[in-house]
């Protein structure tokens, strides 16, 4: 214990150059903390193809054009009955020719993408009257939309055919069957204790029952902490702008067969006017992502940048410390101090200092937390990050004491008070 | 130089703390600086409070950013503005006339009225904004960007062509020369956004068909407007969707509008709308760019970063303190015979002051280079991305200003290292400046 407080009385002897070290240990610690969070937090997700096979799906957009309505009086193009019509037989034709084709396995129907910014989202209640309401991810989508994603129905079935109906515009769903299949996560969030099945669930004033419970379903934008609470309503809208999902085969080239879908999509259309893209899901992804990687990229290089200054840093302090107590180091061991001891003094002393940074540390990785959690939406710092990091930190302060405290305890104690 | 090795270092050091901070700042300052410095202070952007009674639009009692419909048709009627412009953005594909087998272009598209040209100090090559008569006979008539009119007509001016904006036929009265907003402050909805290719007559809304990109509705939509049609929808519910900005040329014009909007509110609480209380917003373009970007997620990772940075600089700095003491310990002899001969503290304390700014100023001019390159580093990380999340719409190059260095920041990054040299030197100096002369020749 007497050690101990030596090692304080020489620590407070000398303030200005510990503070520089107690500082350095804490900003870095900061830095560290949340960059490891916020990195491995994106980076997972960014990983995660969430249960789709997104290199072998899809998106489609079409947007169609009826030149025989657009050239007539103005004012009635929207939502008119005709034209209605001319969109639903376009859709189905489109589906049908598309499925003909021999490197696709799966066409579906649907009204937004998972794992991108292009999708609907709605709040949700199991009853009516509910307090509480969840953000959700919200398809209209046909019967073979679980189908294309390749997402199993754990209980209960999926959508038959006769089920999906076509959609009337602006409506809130009074023209669907009130039927829902939720994603399994939804399912635990609604429905903690019980069976989902033949549950009713509230969205926009209208029951919906749940007739199917599907594996993992991802919804809107990966980043979003709701975007595994999903869910499906069977339909279809008829209107001029439409999305279809499009597998293709496992032994299928992806890029010859989204160019083949190019020109089979320009070969069918009916007006210059129409217009069609066709993006790979993973794709769509990682655009989604686009800033929020350029951004962690930033951010990592920076760290990685952060900690070679810190280090080299903290080695230069530790020697210059370790320097100018050379007379006093001679002195000890010309008192009989030995080697080890000289070595544990300084290793101790320094390990106090680091953790005194740490402590420090953890408060300001709190309060940088708070901000990259505002401005990027960073994950929440954790002991499953912070442990790691202050790991990190003891070693790189025991390294940088290790070698120069060496030097120090194998100087001859002639040499070291010959001066005085 | 005593010392080169030492010097070398803090040298780097600050620069490397000013190079990692600036390109950050230089984006955050791009995003809150006036791009339209001669009308500072006399474009207003309107909001009115028609949200709902229980909750605010936004935390804790902003009022939405945008308008309904039937609101900007009554404001329309207010002659106190010199300019009023209400707008919104939406997509429209452009087909391309003589080959078929091109695929069409979509293109972001401001619906607005003519008034917005003048406002917005929009530079045209050929042609101009269209007319208040084309606006009120509902003309199919538009003014697109040069780089529009080059895709589609070549080297030939597209004045007076026609052009096949979603599947309708449409007049060109304008082509607009190189323009940039650094940020499009009229939308702050992606404060990254680049302005659009094509502007047409907002009055063309319906008869287009031309969707919104941006709404949000208050309420659940009403079942009466089931299966309603896309005009009664808009026309009929407390939808916003209208951006809606004025000019005014003095004080008493800003008084006499706000008297106007208050008094509009209140006529139209009368009828029944309006729940909220009274809370309009008249915020000139400086202040809605600084209330948009706190809001913003892009911007507020562009703050993020930049806390990162400005943390990292100080690292750099503490490491500066400890090299400088080191540096300056090493010469303690010097100065201790400069003192013993008769030079006062504070000339040795000047002496070391000196030096280290020194040092600063070479660290911060090393620090613009970094700083410059790191910028360019930067821009082809975040434009990489944005050209994949954009494939296949038409997109100018219009964002690069976004990641120049002008010289204002370069006199603030110069102030910073100078700055931040000054606050790493002062304790070095001072340490050795107090120690007495006596003791550290003795023991020599």
């Amino acid at each position: 214990m007497k050690e101990f407080s030596l090692i304080f009385k020489n620590i407070l002897h000398n303030k200005a150059i510990w503070i520089l070290t107690i500082f350095q240990v804490a900003l870095t610690l900061a830095v560290l903390v949340n960059s490891y969070a916020s990195i491995s937090g994106y980076g997972n997700v960014i990983a995660d193809d969430m249960g789709i096979a997104d290199k072998r799906i899809v998106a489609v957009n079409l947007e169609f054009m009826d030149d025989s309505q657009a050239s007539t009086s103005q004012g009635s193009l929207v939502d008119d009955g005709g034209q209605r019509g001319y969109f639903q037989d376009r859709i189905d034709r489109t589906v049908r020719l598309i499925s003909q084709q021999p490197d696709i396995e799966s066409v579906s129907y649907t009204d937004g993408f998972p794992l991108s910014n292009d999708a609907k989202t709605k709040l949700v209640k199991v009853k009516h009257d509910d307090e509480l309401d969840v953000g959700i991810t919200v398809y209209t989508a046909d019967q073979n939309f679980l189908d294309t994603l390749e997402v199993a129905v754990v209980s209960g079935r999926g959508f038959e055919s006769g089920e999906v109906l076509w959609r009337e515009n602006n409506d809130n769903g009074e023209s669907l069957k009130p039927l829902i299949i939720i994603s399994s996560a939804l399912a635990d969030e609604l429905f903690p204790t019980e069976n989902p099945l033949d549950k009713r669930i509230s969205i926009d004033g209208r029951y919906y029952a749940v007739i199917g419970v599907a594996e993992r379903l991802p919804g809107l934008h990966p980043l979003w902490s709701n975007t595994e609470l999903s869910a499906i309503l069977p339909g279809r809208l008829a209107g001029a702008q439409s999305k279809l999902l499009v597998r293709v085969k496992a032994d299928a080239n992806l890029s010859a067969s989204v160019s083949k879908l190019g020109s089979i999509l320009s070969k069918s259309s009916e007006s210059q006017a129409e217009f069609y893209s066709i993006t790979p899901l993973s794709e769509l992804k990682s655009a989604t992502l686009a800033t929020a990687s350029a951004t962690l990229k930033i951010l990592g290089f920076i760290t990685v940048l952060l900690l070679i200054v810190s280090a080299l840093g903290i080695y230069g302090q530790t020697s210059f410390n370790i320097a100018r107590k050379a007379k006093e180091t001679g002195i000890k061991r010309a008192l009989g101090a030995t080697k080890f001891d000289i070595l544990s003094y300084y290793l101790l002393q320094n390990w106090l200092v680091t953790s005194f940074g740490i402590l420090l540390g953890l408060i300001l990785a709190t309060l940088l937390n708070y901000v990259l959690i505002q401005g990027l939406g960073a994950t929440q710092i954790n002991l499953t990050f912070i442990l790691p990091s202050i790991l990190f930190l003891w070693i790189v302060g025991l390294m940088a004491t290790y070698f120069p405290a060496r030097r120090a305890s194998n100087i001859s104690p002639v040499q070291a008070t010959r001066a005085v | 130089m005593r010392a080169p090795l030492l010097s070398v270092l803090v040298v780097f050091l600050i620069a490397l703390g000013v190079g990692a901070s600036v390109p950050m700042m230089t984006v955050h300052h791009h995003l809150t600086s006036e791009p339209i410095p001669e009308k500072s202070g006399q474009l207003f952007f309107v909001q009115l409070d028609n949200w709902r009674k229980e909750e605010a639009f936004y935390r804790p009692d902003n009022p939405p950013n945008a308008i309904t419909y039937r609101d900007a048709l009554n404001l329309q009627t207010s002659d106190i503005p010199t300019y009023k412009a209400p707008m919104f953005l939406s997509t429209t594909t452009v087909s391309f006339e003589d080959n078929t087998s091109l695929q069409p272009l979509k293109v972001p598209t401001r619906m607005t009225g003519k008034d917005f040209f003048s406002m917005f100090n929009v530079p045209f090559l050929s042609g101009g904004m269209w007319s208040q008569e084309d606006e009120d006979e509902r003309r199919q008539v538009a003014v697109i960007s040069s780089i529009l009119s080059e895709r589609l007509f070549g080297r030939e001016s597209g004045l007076g062509k026609q052009v096949l904006i979603s599947g309708r036929y449409f007049t060109v009265v304008g082509v607009i020369d190189q323009w940039t907003l650094t940020p499009r402050f009229y939308d702050m909805n992606d404060p990254f956004g680049e302005v659009e290719h094509i502007y047409l007559p907002s009055t063309l809304i319906f008869s287009m068909g031309v969707q919104p990109e941006y709404w949000r509705t208050p309420y659940a939509l009403d079942q009466s407007l089931t299966g309603a049609t896309f005009e009664s929808l808009f026309t009929n519910s407390e939808i916003i969707f209208i951006q809606y900005w004025v000019q005014l040329d003095n004080a008493s014009d800003i008084q006499a509008y706000r008297e106007f909007l208050d008094v509009y509110v209140t006529d139209q609480k009368a009828l029944g709308r309006f729940p909220r209380e009274l809370n309009n917003r008249l915020s000139d373009a400086e202040r809605w760019m600084e209330k948009s970007t706190e809001n913003s997620q892009d911007a507020g990772g562009v703050i993020a970063l930049l806390v990162v940075m400005l943390l990292f600089f100080c690292v750099c700095l503490i490491n500066s303190v400890s090299i400088l003491l080191t540096k300056f310990l090493r010469y303690k002899n010097h100065s201790s015979i400069l003192r013993a001969l008769g030079a006062p503290q504070r000339f040795i304390f000047a002496q070391y002051m000196i030096e280290v700014v020194g040092l600063a100023i070479i660290g911060g001019l090393l620090g613009i280079v970094f700083a410059y390159y790191g910028l360019q580093a930067a821009q082809s990380l975040y434009q990489i991305d944005a050209a994949q999340g954009a494939s296949g719409v038409l997109s100018s190059q219009s964002l690069d200003e976004f990641w120049v260095l002008d010289t204002s920041m370069i006199i603030v990054s110069f102030l910073l290292a100078v700055i931040g040299g000054l606050i790493a030197g002062i304790y070095p100096a001072w340490r050795v400046c107090k120690i007495p002369p006596s003791v550290e020749l003795k023991s020599n």
